[in-house]
C-alpha cells in the first residue's frame, strides 16, 4: 500500500518528459499529420460511411499510432501502419453489437464540388449509393487498391488478410461496385 | 487469362498511377480497354475512387496535431503507471483471497466450541452467573482466546483489503 503511493506520487509530480518516449516528438508528428491526415480522413470517411464515427476513429488511430512500441521507418512504413490500425478500428467497431441499424448517409454528404463538370461528376454522385450496397471489407478493399493505389501484398499487410483472398475478393468487390455503378447511372437516366 | 484478372490490368494499373492521359496510353491498351469488361471496370473505378478521395480529402476536419500528441503522451502514461501498480493490485486480491481462507477455515475449525460459545452468551445475557457459566461450558481458555485473535485478524486483513481497494478505485 504504501509503496503503491509512494510511486503514484513520484510519478504524479515527475516531469512528462520521463515517461516513456512516443515514436516521435511533436514538431515530427505534426508534420507527419498534415501529410497523412487528409488521405486518412477520406478512407475512413468513406469506408464507414459516418462522418462522426470517421472522426472519432481518425483520433482514435493517431492515438495508437504515437503510442505504438513498434518502429517504422519511412513514411511509406508509417502510412501504411497507420492504415493498418484505421482498419483495425474499423473491424473492431462493426464487431461490437449495435442496438440501431446505421442508416444511410445523406447524399450531400457524398456531394460532388459544385464546380467540376468532367464526366466524373456524375460517378462521384452515384458512388454514395453503390459503395452502401457493398459489405465493409468490400469497401475497405476497393478503397485500399483503387483510391490509395495500394499492391496487393500492401493491402494483405494492412488488413491482416492473404493474398490470394484479397485477389478472389476485390474481383468480386470490382465487379459487383462496377455493376452497382452501372445500374444507377440507368436509373438516373431515366 | 486468370480469372480474377486481365493480363494487361497491370499495364492499365500503371498508366493510371503515373498520371498519363489516355491520349498517351498506348494505342493498343486504348482499344484493349473498350473490348475489355474487366479493364473497362478497373478504369471507371479507378477514376471514380480516385475522384471521391480528393473530394473527401478536401474535407477533412481540423484537429490539433499538438492535443493529439498531448494525449498520446497521457496515455502512455496512464499505461506507464497501470503496469507498475499490477503487482500491488495483485497483493491486494491475495490478501483479500487469504481473508476470506482463514474466516472459513475458523469458522469451520471452531464450529463446535462455537456453540458453546453461543449458549454461554445466551448464559450471560440471561442473567446466569458468568464464573459458573463459564465453569460449567468447560470451554478452553486458549480457544476463546484463539477464537478473539482470529476474528482480530480477519476484521485487520478485511479492512486492509477494503482500504487497498477503496484507493485503487
Amino acid at each position: 500500500m504504501i509503496g503503491e503511493f509512494a510511486i503514484s506520487n513520484k510519478l504524479q509530480t515527475a516531469d512528462l518528459a520521463a515517461t516513456p518516449e512516443l515514436r516521435m516528438d511533436d514538431e515530427t508528428f505534426a508534420a507527419f499529420y498534415q501529410r497523412s491526415s487528409p488521405a486518412l480522413w477520406a478512407y475512413l470517411v468513406r469506408v464507414s460511411r459516418d462522418r462522426a464515427l470517421a472522426e472519432d476513429l481518425m483520433q482514435e488511430a493517431y492515438l495508437r499510432f504515437l503510442c505504438a512500441a513498434r518502429i517504422q521507418d519511412g513514411e511509406v512504413s508509417c502510412r501504411r501502419y497507420l492504415f493498418q490500425i484505421a482498419t483495425n478500428l474499423m473491424r473492431d467497431h462493426w464487431r461490437k453489437p449495435k442496438q440501431n441499424a446505421i442508416d444511410d448517409l445523406p447524399e450531400d454528404v457524398f456531394s460532388a464540388a459544385a464546380k467540376d463538370t468532367t464526366g466524373q461528376l456524375d460517378s462521384r454522385a452515384l458512388l454514395g449509393p453503390a459503395m452502401a450496397r457493398l459489405r465493409p471489407r468490400e469497401r475497405q478493399l476497393l478503397w485500399l487498391a483503387h483510391a490509395e493505389d495500394y499492391s496487393h501484398q500492401e493491402i494483405a499487410e494492412i488488413t491482416g488478410l492473404s493474398k490470394m483472398s484479397i485477389r478472389l475478393m476485390l474481383f468480386r468487390a470490382r465487379h459487383k461496385l462496377a455493376r452497382n455503378l452501372r445500374q444507377n447511372a440507368l436509373r438516373r437516366t431515366r | 487469362m486468370s480469372p480474377f484478372s486481365c493480363p494487361r490490368t497491370p499495364e492499365l494499373a500503371s498508366a493510371l498511377k503515373a498520371g498519363h492521359l489516355r491520349s498517351a496510353w498506348d494505342p493498343s491498351l486504348r482499344e484493349h480497354v473498350e473490348a475489355c469488361r474487366h479493364c473497362a471496370d478497373y478504369l471507371v473505378l479507378s477514376n471514380t475512387l480516385h475522384a471521391a478521395r480528393e473530394a473527401s480529402m478536401r474535407e477533412v476536419p481540423s484537429l490539433s496535431p499538438g492535443l493529439l500528441w498531448w494525449r498520446a503522451q497521457l496515455r502512455r502514461r496512464n499505461q506507464a503507471l497501470q503496469q507498475i501498480s499490477r503487482p500491488t493490485a495483485v497483493i491486494g486480491k491475495l490478501a483479500l483471497l487469504s481473508t476470506f481462507i482463514v474466516a472459513v477455515v475458523a469458522l469451520l475449525s471452531q464450529r463446535r466450541e462455537g456453540a458453546e460459545w453461543l449458549r454461554w452468551l445466551f448464559g450471560l445475557t440471561e442473567g446466569v452467573n458468568s464464573h459458573h457459566a463459564l465453569l460449567a461450558t468447560q470451554i478452553p481458555i486458549w480457544s476463546l482466546l484463539l477464537g478473539i485473535l482470529s476474528l482480530g485478524a480477519i476484521a485487520l486483513l478485511g479492512a486492509l483489503a477494503l482500504f487497498l481497494a477503496a484507493d485503487k478505485s
